[in-house]
């Protein structure tokens, strides 16, 4: 391999220079072109767009909102602001479900908050959000279709490798997003260790349908692939959320080597891909189907294989990895060399005291758990209780990390970075433990909802709930439901109402439904309206989530937790 | 389009897709934007339109937005029925 850049502008020059016409990514659209960008052309289109961030006032480090579909230039313009030494923020273009006023106020908050610079977009979303006079909010608009024609000459700035490359918001509502701000050095660090842990070699391929705006479509299926040279087949998320089997026929097309999913796309993949869509489809090519963004589950493994198997599915391409933004990216991760463990844990030691105990099948009352792979090389992780004080090994408590692709912190916000960064440990707020040198990942010591791969603060939901009239303010909770069928949570909202005549009424739980649609992109599997007093407060007057979702399963489902 | 497609597929909606099975679901009621249908389950009323009428609705057509209701849903049918 010949020496790493110590930039990602760096990197994707050398490719650059070298073979301007292999290929990065083809971008399948959903009419079914095929839209293919060589490093030669994103070189040569970020280069315009550099030049028209730069014309718009954009210097070295500041930051770069970019809001585009699925296209070729959602590639071009990330990669122009790195060209240019600018910090790009890729945010997920409004759903035609959200409210454009509230997206429109959120949007701006973030921007004021982050002071961006520049942001590029295109016609439809400034028009959704009201853009005027060259506008949008606090920053300056830049249409991606409005660039100036002709070529434009690679910028002359030269990035330090502690400098800024990128911004990833992942989690919460659009203004409260935290950005985790990440430096070349942590960015080419994170793939010198990955690289080659996955074996990456030159003819490998990625697939993926992941957007952008989240680390795993970016990180993994964007910019490892940028600075490696293995190009990318990238699918549109929204067309594979209506036709999952795209993602299957492109890997038969292209013979792609890698992807990443969440876990509950394995089951998606095997429940609803039809056998009318796959005719002919081989998924032998495939050495790495790599499940990673929310909790692995064993069982999903298992039905996605039974399905895929017949058409090349080997059961060693099954890999999982456990990953963070505050990494960049993977922490741990498992190959066909050394896969992911799967243990039956003794379910009331493991339930009531943390401790992971083995037990034999049938021994006594278990659950199962995946492990996320063995640490990558360079990586450290320690378990730790609530004092942040050691705990052995098969002991469950929060996971905390030390490795050389650590984040620069929350941009512009000292205090949360303090509280989750010290002493060049970050403090996760996942639960685990570790066992011969393998991370298990077992819950979240931060309220965290991951529903389908997408995280939401149940805080959040809760606040747009209880702003419905009719719901009884500050008697709200939303729960996360494990539910193994479908290899990902369901999302129970319980809230109680402010009028008797009201509790399970349609009219208001449709105003609910519709309200968080509107803010949040968010629906509710399980909603309950209540009577007042039905939830349960602790004895300092919180309604807490676990006691409310034991009642919640006791009262409708006749069961326990 | 059969005539009875529009409510058939209401039908479908209401009992087999929808989150909350006591809402009514008429012809322009909101499905997405209401919060009343996912989209991961878009792709249930895609497979139940091609095993019940015989038509498949092209990928860069059958968009969130475009299936938004039951009058939507029938008007992409009408479009595709021939295709």
């Amino acid at each position: 391999m010949p020496v790493m850049p110590e930039t990602l502008k760096e990197a994707v020059l050398e490719h650059c220079r070298r073979e301007p016409g292999r290929l990065y990514v083809r971008c399948l659209m959903p009419d079914g072109a095929v839209a293919p960008v060589t490093y030669g052309e994103l070189v040569a289109r970020g280069s315009r767009f550099a030049r028209a961030l730069a014309a718009l006032g954009a210097r070295r480090s500041d930051i770069v909102i970019v809001i585009l579909p699925h296209s070729p230039d959602l590639f071009c313009a990330f990669f122009g602001a790195v060209l240019g030494g600018q910090v790009p923020a890729i945010l997920a273009p409004p759903s035609f479900k959200l409210n454009r006023e509230h997206y429109r106020d959120e949007l701006f908050a973030l921007l004021r908050r982050i002071d961006a610079r520049v942001v590029v977009t295109d016609a439809e979303t400034a028009a959704l959000v009201g853009a005027e006079a060259g506008r949008l909010g606090s920053a300056t608009l830049l249409l991606a279709g409005d660039l100036a024609p002709g070529e434009a000459p690679v910028p002359e700035v030269a990035p330090a490798p502690d400098d800024l490359v990128l911004l990833q918001h992942s989690s919460g509502s659009t203004g409260l997003k935290k950005g985790v701000a990440l430096s070349n050095r942590a960015v080419l660090n994170q793939i010198r260790s990955y690289a080659p842990t996955l074996r990456l070699e030159r003819d490998d391929g990625v697939a993926s349908w992941l957007p952008l705006y989240h680390d795993m479509g970016l990180i993994a299926c964007t910019i490892l692939p940028a600075v490696t040279g293995v190009p990318v087949t990238a699918i549109s998320p929204l067309q594979w959320v209506t036709r999952p089997s795209v993602l299957l026929k492109a890997i038969s097309d292209y013979r792609c080597t890698l992807t990443w999913m969440p876990n509950f796309a394995y089951e998606f993949l095997a429940q609803r891909v039809r056998a009318s869509q796959v005719g002919g489809v081989r998924l032998d090519s495939m050495r790495a189907w790599i499940n990673c963004a929310e909790p692995t589950i064993a069982q999903s493994h298992r039905r996605f294989l039974e399905r895929f198997e017949p058409m090349g599915v080997k059961p060693e391409s099954l890999w999982t990895c456990y990953a963070m933004a505050e990494t960049v990216f993977a922490v741990s991760q498992s190959s066909d060399g050394a896969p992911a463990r799967v243990e039956r844990l003794e379910r009331e030691a493991f339930q009531t005291r943390g401790a992971a105990i083995p037990v034999g099948p049938g021994e006594a009352p278990s659950v199962e758990v995946m492990s996320g792979g063995a640490l990558l090389a360079g990586t450290q992780v320690r378990i730790v209780d609530e004092r942040r004080q050691d705990l052995e090994e098969r002991r469950v408590g929060e996971i905390a990390i030390h490795c050389d692709s650590l984040f620069t912190g929350y941009f512009r916000d000292p205090e949360t970075t303090a509280r989750s960064l010290a002493d060049g440990w970050y403090y996760s707020g996942d639960l685990g433990y570790v066992a011969d040198g393998h991370v298990f990942i077992t819950g979240r010591k931060k309220d965290l909802l991951i529903i389908a791969g997408k995280n939401y603060y149940p805080q959040d939901i809760e606040r747009v709930v209880c702003s419905v009239p009719g719901v009884y303010p500050g008697r709200v909770v939303a729960l996360g439901l494990d539910d193994p069928a479908i290899g990902t949570q369901r999302l129970v909202v319980l809230a109680e109402v402010e009028n008797e005549s009201q509790v399970d009424d349609p009219a208001l739980a449709a105003s609910v439904r519709t309200q968080l649609a509107g803010e949040l992109d968010c629906v509710i599997d399980d909603l309950r309206l209540l009577p007042h007093m039905w939830l349960l407060k602790t004895s300092s007057g919180k309604i807490a989530r676990a006691p409310n979702l034991q009642r919640f399963l006791e009262t409708f489902h006749g069961s326990r937790a | 389009m059969a005539p009875d497609a529009t409510e058939r597929l209401a039908r479908f909606v209401q009992t087999e897709v929808a989150k909350d099975p006591r809402q009514p679901v008429l012809p322009g009621t909101p499905l997405i934007s209401s919060g009343l249908v996912d989209s991961f389950s878009l792709i249930k009323v895609l497979a139940f339109v091609e095993d019940e009428f015989g038509i498949v609705i092209p990928d860069e057509a059958a968009t969130a937005a475009a299936m938004d209701s039951i009058e939507l849903i029938v008007q992409l049918m009408e479009t595709y029925k021939d295709a």
